[in-house]
């Protein structure tokens, strides 16, 4: 850490870009020749990670690196990955206003207009001197039970805040990642990407600072010396309260929450706040006043919070010892010198009783002597003794009761046991408020589960009715393309059939006009000569194409040929036996043989294009009827599947708004049993304390005070 | 106001990353020579690496994430390799401890002066490509809605899970749209789980990043995927614009044969979503 500042810059603005992320720049420095070639950072050791690569510490607008240049010398290096407007200008008004300040809060800078090269583009760079610190959460992970430690880092803050408004300067981000401990406790402000220095009045803020720490009304409209006024009293407050009570940093907030005691949720809504409440009802009275006036400030002047009001600076001189509690060391202040450890008390002294009234003892002491004659009196005198005994008996007692309960003491114990009462009473209370916020909670979680459930199966069941209502519709398509396909099938083999017949046709005409061709006269049929040749031509049968068969019928003893013709009658022929009518058949039947071996066993081209033409409309037709269906189908599923999908829109925007009204009701249930556990925690604790207290007074009982008047011992 | 919530080490968000590894991502990308699988690992990889550097402070990485990585092709699943392999919801801080390897890998770079030198860079791989297999894109959802269901209840007040998938578009198990409005259905009391997708294409198309319509977008897998994601968010929209990317109200987070590692500069980590500027 060098010891004296100096603030510059380089260069002008640059254009708006885009800008490389948090990797790209890591990449870039894997080549410190390169991306800083020619400045004398060229050839700088980087600091890398268990990787091998450069380390980053991130923020939303840059990432920094630790870089060491040759001569030992280790800067930060911050490159920015969003666009900051102006960048260069506030760069050089700040440093320019910091380098005449003369503070040891600040940390030099140095703004490089050409600072890195990443992929052949120059990108500018702020150069800082390298801080030895930890962030003021790291620090109060560590420290946070030294309250000593933790209230001198609280006065060092205050008067952070002091010297900034003096110097006119606002930070603009103040807040735990930008606020920096040393080891010797130092406090230093880093960042300096939002400050605000009279050069830049009037400009808007470069940026509006960590949600946990800025008012939820500051906007980047406002821009100057008054900035961190929030952020300061948000600051302080929290650490006043840590020093007071450190038991805070478990109860207010989960382990690495990025905030101190009071987070956004706690400016939004402060009457809502428990953690507020927390402060605001806190038994430190210090502590609680402090918190009030936060309080005030968050309902009444959120927008314009007033400065700074720090508690009573040091004054220790006197060395007052408080309930026998020493003071701390030199250079607390007093708001906690008085308390510190308060959390551990040793347990007090036994109260005894401090005054004797005279008169009372005497009397005691004289109706102690005289009591043991009231009964024998009573008997053997006179009642009137008895009864003037018994009176002053009774007179004594109520004089002795009436200065019991005069004594400071008593006073003081009645105080201490009603408060040991109020606190277990409390204690109880909050017990049974934290079972029943987990109850609650169990029954929230109950619920959600059952919802959950209850979705799961609606959206299955939307997703099953679209399954059914798919598949019916594909059952129908297909229905449809089956019959379609017969109907196909049918075409196709009514179209076979009639090519078939036709070829048989074809088959028969031609057998019968080559049959024709072999005349019955010039066969030469043995054994028919002219005679049978002119009586089977008388019947009609002159080829071998006349008649189709020979049956032979029984006619007493012969048996007659009958000729079966063409068209089927039967006929004889005159002097035509049975011997004849055999060979003429048989010479039928050879020439059909020949002609049939001959036949034609296809359709002619021209005859099969006939038959296809006059199917190929009834086909095309089918074929259509095919395409109209799949069309159909598609659009049919289209449509289902729009239905499908705006259904499910509709069912996932009904869930949505369901489950987003759960999780809050879930939210507020996990918040209030957290509260309440840590109400019943601080609960238990000041009920210990309220017993402690009380059995300080132990002593302090009417037996005892009569035992003091007689005895004068405690 | 929604997606507005702290992102924090005690209020983490979550990122489930869909990795397509079906066959068909073996083939090349639009109009270039690498494969589809090749560039979408390279991606994953590289967001990793982008989401690691944004979450490192002082101590090391911080968990304000949870990382899972589902591959999805002849099997859905983890697609970590290494150390992680076979994990899913994996805090941040392991995931930058805890790549498979780191490569050094050589490139030509420009030296700012007009000429081009060779630097060697050191890369670490999480996820390997791969290309086998079918596109199970509603099973690779549902694993991814899931973890978001899961996630949501134990994180009520956070930040939405942000889902992102990585594919080629086409998926083999029916349509995705009903899948991914299931994924959206997971709500914290800030908003909605958030579905963003990455289309690599082999057609020779022209990238489209943040899209408000689906006109200009040439396929009807590009535009089932459109409509499958989430509207950009606000603050998202403000950051894609101030690095040049016009983003219209209606903008999804949705892109086409595009970079999508610019994403991670659109979180929002601990300071207020900013978009007063």
């Amino acid at each position: 850490m060098t010891t004296s500042p100096s603030f510059t810059s380089t260069s002008g603005d640059e254009p708006v870009r885009a800008w490389p992320s948090g990797a790209t720049y890591v990449e870039a420095l894997q080549d410190t020749a390169l991306c800083f070639r020619g400045t004398d950072l060229a050839g700088a050791d980087v600091r890398v990670d268990a990787l091998g690569r450069p380390r980053a510490i991130s923020g939303n607008f840059a990432g920094v690196f630790s870089v060491t240049v040759a001569d030992g010398t280790r800067y930060a290096i911050k490159c920015f990955t969003r666009e900051a407007p102006e960048q260069a200008a506030r760069y050089r008004a700040v440093g320019d206003h910091l380098a005449r300040l003369d503070d040891d809060w600040t940390v030099g800078f140095e703004y490089l207009g050409r600072g890195i090269l990443v992929e052949g583009v120059w990108h500018p760079v702020l150069r800082m001197e390298w801080v030895e610190a930890v962030n003021l959460l790291r620090w109060l992970d560590e420290h946070v039970d030294d309250s000593a430690a933790v209230s001198r880092v609280a006065e060092r803050f205050a008067d952070l805040v002091d010297r900034l408004a003096a110097a006119g300067v606002g930070h603009g981000d103040l807040q735990h990642g930008n606020l920096l401990i040393t080891a010797d406790g130092a406090v230093k402000l880093v960042d300096y990407d939002g400050v605000y220095v009279p050069a830049l009045a009037g400009l808007p803020a470069a940026e509006t600072g960590h949600r946990n720490y800025q008012s939820p009304d500051r906007t980047a409209a406002e821009f100057g010396p008054d900035v961190d006024r929030f952020s300061s009293w948000v600051v302080y407050l929290s650490l006043v309260a840590l020093a007071t009570d450190p038991s805070l940093w478990r109860q207010l907030r989960d382990e690495d929450a990025e905030h101190l005691l009071l987070a956004e949720s706690d400016f939004l809504d402060p009457t809502g706040s428990f953690r507020l409440a927390t402060l605001t009802g806190h038994p430190d009275a210090r502590l609680r006043k402090l918190a009030e006036r936060f309080e005030d400030i968050l309902l009444h002047h959120r927008a314009a919070p007033p400065p700074l009001e720090r508690l009573d600076p040091v004054e220790l001189s006197g060395g007052e010892v408080f309930h026998g509690v020493e003071p701390a060391g030199p250079g607390l202040p007093s708001w906690l010198a008085e308390r510190v450890d308060p959390h551990v008390p040793a347990p007090p002294p036994l109260v005894r009783f401090g005054r004797r009234t005279p008169a009372l003892a005497v009397l005691t002491w004289a109706l102690a002597v005289l009591l043991p004659f009231g009964v024998p009196a009573a008997i053997l005198v006179d009642e009137a003794v008895a009864v003037a005994d018994l009176s002053a008996v009774l007179a004594w007692a109520a004089a002795t009761a009436a200065g019991y309960r005069r004594q400071p003491e008593a006073v003081s114990a009645r105080a201490a046991r009603a408060e040991r009462k109020r606190l277990a009473d409390a204690r109880s209370a909050a017990a049974a408020r934290a079972a029943r916020v987990d109850q609650d909670a169990r029954e929230v979680a109950e619920a959600t589960a059952k919802a959950k459930a209850e979705q799961d199966r609606r959206r299955r069941d939307l997703q099953q009715r679209h399954d059914q209502r798919l598949r019916a519709h594909q059952r129908a398509v297909k229905v449809h393309l089956d019959q379609i396909d017969r109907d196909r099938q049918g075409s196709a083999a009514r179209m076979h059939l009639e090519e078939q017949r036709l070829l048989v046709r074809r088959q028969k005409a031609h057998l019968r006009a080559e049959l024709a061709k072999f005349r019955l006269a010039t066969a030469g049929v043995e054994g028919v000569g002219p005679t049978q040749i002119a009586n089977l031509e008388a019947v009609g049968i002159r080829t071998a194409a006349d008649f189709v068969g020979v049956r032979y019928e029984v006619d007493g003893p012969d048996r007659v040929a009958i000729f079966v013709l063409v068209d089927g009658r039967s006929v004889s022929a005159a002097r035509v036996g049975e011997v004849s009518a055999v060979l003429i058949d048989q010479w039928r039947e050879r020439r059909t043989a020949e002609v049939e071996a001959a036949r034609p066993a296809a359709l002619t081209p021209v005859e099969q294009r006939a038959i296809r033409i006059r199917f190929a409309a009834e086909r095309a037709a089918l074929d259509d009827e095919h395409k109209q269906v799949l069309v159909e189908a598609e659009a049919k599923f289209g449509e289902l599947r729009a239905e499908l999908r705006a259904e499910q829109v509709a069912l996932a925007d009904e869930m949505k708004t369901a489950n987003t009204a759960a999780a809050h009701t879930r939210v507020d249930h996990d918040r209030a049993v957290a509260e309440a556990a840590v109400r019943l925690e601080r609960a238990e604790r000041a009920a210990a304390e309220g017993v402690t207290r009380a059995d300080a007074f132990r002593p302090v009982t009417y037996r005892g005070y009569l035992r003091f008047l007689l005895t004068g011992r405690n | 106001m929604t997606y507005a919530a702290e992102i924090s080490r005690a209020n983490p968000s979550c990122f489930v990353f869909l990795v397509d590894q079906s066959s068909s991502m073996s083939d090349s990308i639009g109009g270039g020579q690498q494969r589809k699988a090749d560039v979408v690992a390279d991606a994953i990889n590289r967001l990793l690496a982008e989401l690691s550097v944004k979450c490192a402070k002082e101590e090391g990485v911080r968990d304000y994430f949870h990382v899972a990585v589902i591959g999805y092709g002849h099997a859905v699943g983890s697609a970590f390799t290494g150390p992680l392999a076979g994990r899913d919801l994996v805090p941040l801080s392991q995931v930058a401890e805890k790549p498979a390897r780191v490569e050094k890998r050589t490139k030509k770079v420009p030296d700012g002066a007009g000429g081009l030198v060779e630097t060697t860079t050191r890369f670490p791989v999480w996820v390997d490509p791969v290309a086998n297999g079918a596109t199970p894109m509603c099973r690779a959802l549902a694993a991814a809605e899931s973890l978001v269901s899961d996630w949501v209840s134990r994180h009520p007040d956070g930040f939405p899970p942000i889902v992102l998938n990585l594919t080629d578009g086409e998926s083999t198990d029916g349509d995705p749209a009903g899948a991914a409005w299931g994924v959206q259905t997971h709500v914290t009391a800030d908003g909605a789980a958030l579905l963003f997708n990455l289309h690599v294409s082999a057609a020779n198309a022209v990238p489209v990043t943040f899209p408000d319509t689906d006109v200009a977008l040439p396929d009807a897998y590009a535009r089932t995927l459109f409509g499958m994601s989430s509207l950009l968010p606000p603050h998202m929209r403000f950051y894609a614009l101030q690095q040049g990317v016009p983003a219209g109200d209606l903008a999804r987070g949705f892109v086409y044969n595009a970079d999508i590692t610019s994403l991670v500069q659109f979180l929002d980590i601990g300071t207020r979503a900013t978009d007063l500027r």
